[in-house]
C-alpha cells in the first residue's frame, strides 16, 4: 500500500500545474469564446515536449512502463484543471494512436505516426466510431467497406469526431458483412485528401468548445488495402470490435482523472470565493452549509480520484481492469458533475458570469458522462464483469 | 508509488480474518443477534487469533502493524458480521484514546494490561443528557484525586468490558475547569453498567447505560500529558476510530453487495436471471463501484495515518464519510435486489440494512465528517468556523 508519487510523477504534477496556471488558463475563457485554441500556442507546447496524455500513456516516462498510466492520470487532472478542452486539441494522434499503436502493422506505425515528429508543425490523428445511429451501441455501425480490387470502398457517415476536420488521418471503422455482426467490422486508417472523404458540419457544443467536433462523410471513398490497419491477417484470428474497444480501456482512467481535473478546478475555485466573500459578518448557518458542501465536494473528488488511481495502477500492472475503468469513468464524472452544480451553488449567482470560470466547467463537464461510454453504457460493463458466471449475460 | 497492493503480511492476516469470519461470524450472526452477545465459543476462538492488539505497538504487547492492516482485517471481520465484531474482546477505542492522549507510562499501565488479559477496553463519551459545549459528567478534584458523577449513554458491549476511558468536565480547585479523560476500571466502586439498551442494529454488541456515582479515582488516572494539546491528540484518537469504523462498513456494504449479487445471479423472473434486467444490473454496478470506491478511501486514509501524514485527519474524516454513506447506500439496495425477500428475515439483507444506519453513528457521522474537511479547505485562519475537536454535545458511538 503506498500513495507515494514517485519523483517524477511529482514532477509531471509541478511541470503541468505551472503549465495549467500561467499558460493555459489565462487562455481558457477566450479560446472558449472562439471555438478554438491558437495553433501558435499549439505549436509552443508541442515544442515544450506537451503530448497527449492519451499517447503518452503507451510510450513509457521517465519511470517506465510500469508507471505510464499512473503518470498519466496525474498529469491529465492537472492540465483538466487547466482547460479540459486544451488536452483533446493538443497535436497528436489522439484517440487514433491507441488502435494504430496496438494493431497497426510496423510499416502502417511509421507511415501514419511520422508527421507526429516534425517539430515545427503541429498534426492531428483522429478516431471515427460513432455514427448518427450507432452511439454507444457501436456493433450496430453501417459504415460499409467494400473489397474491390486493390481497395476498399468506403461509405457512411460518422459524427461527433474529435478534431476530425484538422486530422491528418483518421480510424474509420466499418463493416465488410453486416450480417457478421462484430466479426466483419474492420478499422482503415483514412487520410485526409482522400477522393470521397469530406467533413460535414463542426458542431457547435455545450461545453468544450474550443475542441473541435466534426462529421466526416465517406461517399465511394476509396481506401488502399495497405490502410486496413493491421493488415488482413489480423482479423483472421481476432476480430477489429475489440481493437475498439482496447482503446476505451486504456483511456477511461484518463477520461475520469480529467473530470476529477474540472472538479477540482470548480470546488477549489468555490473555495476561494467562500474565503474571501464570506470572511466578515456573515450568518453561521449559512457558512456551515457552505463549509460541509465544500467538504462534501472535496471528499467526493478525492473517492474518484482514488478509484481512477487504481484502474490506472491495475493497466501498469498490467491487471485486466475493464471493470475498475468503467467504475472510475462513471463515478468521477457524476462526482465532477455535482462539484461543478455545488460550486455554482456556493457562489451564487456570480457563478453563473462568463467571467467565473464554473459556468464553463460546468458547462464543459457534462460530456464526461456521455463521450467514450455514457454512464449507462459502463454499468453494463461493469455489470458484465459482476455476472460473467451467468452464462447467457 | 502508487499501489493498492497488499503486502504479504497484510494479504495474510486479512485472509485468516476472512477464513474466521466466513466460518464462525457469518453462521452465527443471527443467533448473537437475538442472544445480545457472542456465544462464548466464538469468542474464545476469536481471542486465539490475536487481532485485537494487531495495531498495537510491540512495546505494548500488541503485534505493531499499522493501520492499513487493521482496515483490511476489520473490512474481513465486518464482512462476516459487524455485530459480531464490535462484541469481541480487543481494546479497541480504549486504546486509541489511551495511545493518543495518554504518556507512555499510562499506556504501559492501563493498556498493556488489558492486551495481557484480552480484555475488552470502552470509551465512554457521549452522555445521557448533553449539554452544550462541555461533558455533563463531572470530575470534581478532591484530596489527591478526583470524585466522578455523570450518566454515559451508548457504550458498546459495556457489560464486557474490564475498563473505560471516561471524558469529563473537570473542575479543580483552583477553579480552572476543563475537559479531561480518566481510565476507570470498570470493577471501580461507583461504576454500574446498565442493561443492553434494545436498537436497530448491531445487536450483538449492544449499547449499554453506564452510570458512574461518587466514582473514586487517584490523579495518576488522569491522562494529565494531554493538558498540552487536548483538542488535537482528542482529533487523533477521533481519527483512528473514524478509520477502523470506515474499514467495518467496507465490509458490511461487500457482504450486502455480494449476496445480492450471487442473488440477483440465480433467481429468476421472466425466464430468466434477474441480473439481466437493467434497472437491477445498474444497481448491482453502482453497488460494486461504491465498495471499490469505500475501500480505497479507507485504504487511503489508513495509510497517511501511519506514515504521519500532516493531512491524516483529513482523508480520516473523508473515509468516514464516504464510509458511512456508502454502507447504508449499498446495505439499502442490497434489500432492494432481493424484494419482498430482502425485507423478511430468510436473508441477512434487512440485517445488514439496519446494521449499517445503526453503524452511522459509530464515530464521526457524516455531517460532521464533511465539516472536518471543509473547515480544512477554507483553511485556520478563521476562528468562527470553530474548533477541530468533535464538540461533546456530539453523542457518537465509539467502539
Amino acid at each position: 500500500m503506498d500513495f507515494e508519487l514517485t519523483e517524477s510523477q511529482q514532477n509531471v504534477r509541478q511541470l503541468v500545474h505551472w503549465l495549467a496556471k500561467e499558460r493555459i488558463r489565462p487562455l481558457s475563457l477566450q479560446a472558449d469564446r472562439d471555438h478554438a485554441w491558437p495553433n501558435a500556442f499549439l505549436l509552443e507546447l508541442k515544442q515544450m515536449g506537451v503530448s497527449q496524455s492519451a499517447s503518452s500513456a503507451n510510450e513509457g516516462g521517465a519511470d517506465g512502463p510500469k508507471q505510464t498510466s499512473r503518470s498519466a492520470v496525474i498529469g491529465a487532472e492537472e492540465m483538466a484543471w487547466g482547460d479540459a478542452s486544451l488536452i483533446l486539441t493538443l497535436p497528436g494522434p489522439g484517440l487514433g494512436g491507441p488502435p494504430v499503436r496496438m494493431t497497426g502493422t510496423p510499416e502502417q506505425k511509421e507511415r501514419f505516426f511520422a508527421p507526429f515528429a516534425k517539430k515545427d508543425e503541429v498534426h492531428w490523428g483522429a478516431y471515427a466510431l460513432t455514427e448518427p445511429a450507432a452511439g454507444s451501441d457501436v456493433a450496430g455501425i453501417r459504415t460499409t467497406a467494400k473489397k474491390d480490387g486493390d481497395a476498399y470502398v468506403i461509405n457512411g457517415t460518422k459524427c461527433y469526431i474529435t478534431n476530425g476536420a484538422r486530422a491528418d488521418w483518421v480510424v474509420v471503422f466499418a463493416t465488410v458483412d453486416p450480417s457478421k455482426g462484430r466479426a466483419g467490422h474492420r478499422a482503415f486508417v483514412v487520410e485526409k485528401g482522400t477522393p470521397g472523404f469530406s467533413v460535414g458540419k463542426i458542431e457547435e457544443k455545450m461545453g468544450l468548445r474550443a475542441s473541435e467536433t466534426a462529421e466526416l462523410v465517406l461517399e465511394e471513398c476509396r481506401v488502399p488495402v495497405d490502410n486496413l490497419l493491421g493488415g488482413e491477417a489480423l482479423y483472421e484470428k481476432s476480430d477489429g470490435f475489440k481493437t475498439a474497444m482496447k482503446t476505451f480501456d486504456n483511456t477511461r482512467p484518463l477520461v475520469a482523472a480529467m473530470a476529477v481535473g474540472i472538479g477540482r478546478a470548480a470546488f477549489e475555485r468555490a473555495r476561494d470565493f467562500a474565503k474571501e466573500a464570506y470572511v466578515l459578518s456573515r450568518p453561521i448557518p449559512r457558512y456551515t452549509s457552505i463549509r460541509a458542501m465544500l467538504g462534501r465536494m472535496e471528499r467526493r473528488l478525492e473517492a474518484a480520484r482514488l478509484l481512477t488511481w487504481k484502474a490506472a495502477a491495475m493497466a501498469d500492472e498490467g491487471i485486466p481492469n475493464t471493470k475498475e475503468a468503467s467504475m472510475c469513468k462513471a463515478f468521477a464524472a457524476e462526482v465532477a458533475q455535482q462539484v461543478t452544480i455545488d460550486a455554482i451553488e456556493v457562489m451564487g449567482a456570480a457563478g453563473n458570469h462568463a467571467d467565473a470560470f464554473v459556468e464553463k466547467w460546468f458547462r464543459d463537464v457534462k460530456v464526461y458522462d456521455i463521450f467514450e461510454g455514457t454512464g449507462q453504457i459502463q454499468r453494463i460493463v461493469i455489470a458484465k464483469r459482476l455476472f460473467e458466471t451467468i452464462r447467457s449475460f | 508509488m502508487i499501489t493498492f497492493d497488499l503486502d504479504e503480511a497484510q494479504a495474510m492476516f486479512a485472509k485468516t480474518a476472512s477464513d474466521f469470519a466466513r466460518e464462525r461470524f457469518r453462521p452465527n450472526a443471527r443467533a448473537a443477534e437475538a442472544d445480545g452477545r457472542a456465544p462464548d465459543a466464538v469468542t474464545a476462538e476469536y481471542t486465539a487469533l490475536g487481532f485485537g492488539a494487531l495495531d498495537l505497538p510491540e512495546s505494548l504487547g500488541g503485534l505493531g502493524q499499522g493501520l492499513v492492516t487493521r482496515a483490511v482485517v476489520e473490512e474481513a471481520l465486518a464482512f462476516g458480521d459487524l455485530g459480531l465484531a464490535l462484541a469481541m474482546p480487543e481494546p479497541g477505542a480504549f486504546a486509541a484514546a489511551l495511545l493518543a492522549l495518554g504518556s507512555g507510562a499510562d499506556q504501559q499501565r492501563h493498556l498493556a494490561p488489558l492486551i495481557e488479559a484480552n480484555a475488552k477496553g470502552g470509551v465512554l463519551w457521549s452522555e445521557v443528557k448533553p449539554r452544550a459545549q462541555t461533558f455533563s459528567t463531572v470530575a470534581l478534584e478532591e484530596g489527591t484525586g478526583f470524585r466522578i458523577h455523570g450518566r454515559k449513554a451508548h457504550a458498546v458491549a459495556a457489560r464486557e468490558v474490564a475498563s473505560f476511558v471516561v471524558f469529563a468536565r473537570m473542575e479543580r480547585k483552583s477553579g480552572e475547569v476543563r475537559p479531561a479523560a480518566f481510565v476507570v476500571p470498570a470493577d471501580t466502586k461507583g461504576v454500574r453498567v446498565g442493561e443492553p439498551v434494545r436498537g436497530l442494529g448491531l445487536q450483538a454488541a449492544p449499547t449499554c447505560e453506564v452510570t458512574l456515582e461518587d466514582v473514586v479515582v487517584d490523579a495518576s488516572q488522569r491522562l494529565a500529558e494531554a493538558d498540552a494539546d487536548f483538542d488535537r491528540r482528542v482529533v487523533e484518537m477521533w481519527s483512528r476510530i473514524a478509520i477502523v469504523t470506515a474499514a467495518r462498513s467496507v465490509g458490511l456494504a461487500s457482504a450486502a453487495f455480494e449476496y445480492a449479487r450471487a442473488y440477483a445471479a440465480e433467481r429468476e423472473a421472466f425466464g430468466k436471471p434477474i441480473a439481466h434486467f437493467q434497472g437491477l444490473a445498474f444497481l448491482i454496478a453502482d453497488m460494486a463501484t461504491r465498495v471499490e470506491v469505500m475501500r480505497a478511501v479507507v485504504q487511503r486514509a489508513a495509510w497517511a495515518f501511519d506514515s504521519g501524514a500532516k493531512d491524516a485527519t483529513k482523508y480520516a474524516a473523508m473515509a468516514a464519510a464516504e464510509c458511512h454513506d456508502g454502507a447504508m447506500f449499498v446495505t439499502n439496495q442490497g434489500v432492494q435486489v432481493l424484494g419482498g425477500a430482502g425485507f423478511v428475515r430468510d436473508h441477512l439483507s434487512e440485517k445488514w440494512m439496519r446494521d449499517a444506519r445503526a453503524h452511522m453513528a459509530h464515530g464521526w457521522s457524516v455531517a460532521l465528517a464533511e465539516l472536518v474537511i471543509g473547515r480544512r479547505a477554507l483553511g485556520d485562519d478563521d476562528a468562527s468556523l470553530g474548533e477541530d475537536a468533535p464538540m461533546p454535545e456530539l453523542q457518537p458511538v465509539m467502539v
